[in-house]
């Protein structure tokens, strides 16, 4: 979460570009921006995991078995004008690299509105959603920030079972066995390309630089992994 | 509201000023482009608001969103119905929708700031 906002920062006062792709090294659960952290929302399954808050909204992701990316973009780039837009922008690639593995997801194309939203994302339906067979697959959110955005996503590639009720995107094929190390690798390179020529911006594969690592560092220490932050009230 | 008798910010926010308070809030532009809000975070009465800097925050379309305060001074009063209900803020942006009131410290940063005819052509500019 530090690092995305980094390259949030990096995007807003240095004009940088980024597509990132991660995984976490242990189940957790991250926290739409406005969520509360009380205890109505544990659930016995998940309840003793670890937590962080995200700066993006949205629901709570489960990060487990899945495949994290965030997409940073300038004020300057005529993406980041439309909010709505840059979901599409970013999830139309992901269908057709994993529409070229015989994984065909779709938009769900209509949102579900209810008075009193799921604590965890993958309960809600927003229109943009990727899903197959109505269960969704990938949701994004989205931080913007002097115009800059960065948007990430959970692409669900295996079914938790923190939460056995959100069937993942290789069961539901029957393909489990192609989640591992150099499968989940072509994947994301495959992911970044097609992205890559969606927006008409060329790929250079590069670590953060000095400045991003430092207010990541400092981040991390001084906001993610502070309680005050995790449970901070709206 | 009359647009006419209000100021306009390139972050989409505009201004009302009667005496030493101005009234805030973010135009109908603004709440085009966040489409559907579902919550707004509005700073406390008594704290502090400088020019350009966050003050406070939405969501929309799952996506988060800082509030940009026009003006510097101290805040003398916020609109909290909108914490319940913000569907003034795309009803009636320029009414209703207001968000917060300050007692400015310093009316020079007002100059800056575009009229109406100036405002809607740069949001024409900033549409293409």
């Amino acid at each position: 979460m530090a690092v995305d906002e980094s390259l949030l920062e990096s995007a807003a006062s240095q004009e940088v570009c980024s597509l990132r792709w991660y995984r976490w090294d242990q189940p957790t659960i991250s926290l739409g921006y406005f969520q509360k952290n009380e205890a109505e929302d544990q659930n016995d399954t998940w309840k003793n995991l670890p937590r962080v808050r995200r700066l993006s909204g949205g629901g709570a992701i489960l990060h487990h078995h899945e495949l994290t990316y965030s997409f940073a973009v300038p004020a300057s780039h005529p993406l980041s004008r439309s909010l709505p837009d840059l979901y599409l922008t970013i999830h139309q690639p992901l269908i057709d690299v994993l529409s070229a593995h015989d994984l065909q997801v779709e938009f769900r194309g209509t949102s579900i509105t209810v008075k009193s939203e799921p604590f965890l994302c993958f309960g809600r339906g927003d229109e943009r959603d990727l899903v197959f067979d109505g269960h969704k697959i990938l949701g994004s959110a989205q931080r913007r920030r002097r115009g800059a955005i960065v948007q990430h996503g959970s692409l669900l590639l295996l079914t938790s079972e923190y939460a056995p009720h959100f069937p993942g995107l290789l069961n539901q094929f029957g393909q489990t066995s192609l989640y591992n190390e150099t499968f989940l690798t072509q994947l994301t390179e495959e992911f970044s390309e097609a992205i890559s020529r969606a927006i008409g911006l060329p790929l250079q594969s590069q670590n953060l630089t000095d400045e991003e690592l430092s207010l990541a560092t400092r981040l991390e220490k001084e906001k993610y992994t502070q309680v005050s932050w995790t449970s901070r009230k709206k | 509201m009359d647009q006419s008798n209000l100021k306009f910010t390139k972050t989409h926010e505009w201004v009302s000023v009667e005496g030493e308070i101005a009234t805030v809030g973010i135009t109908d532009f603004a709440v085009n482009q966040l489409t559907d809000l579902v919550f707004i975070e509005l700073p406390q009465v008594g704290s502090t608001c400088e020019a350009g800097k966050v003050f406070g925050e939405v969501e929309s379309v799952k996506a988060v969103s800082d509030l940009y305060s026009p003006v510097s001074g101290e805040i003398t009063e916020v609109n909290e119905a909108l914490v319940d209900d913000q569907s003034p803020l795309s009803d009636d942006p320029f009414g209703k929708g207001w968000i917060t009131k300050v007692k400015i410290s310093n009316a020079s940063e007002l100059e800056q700031f575009m009229n109406a005819d100036d405002y809607h052509k740069f949001c024409e500019s900033e549409a293409h």
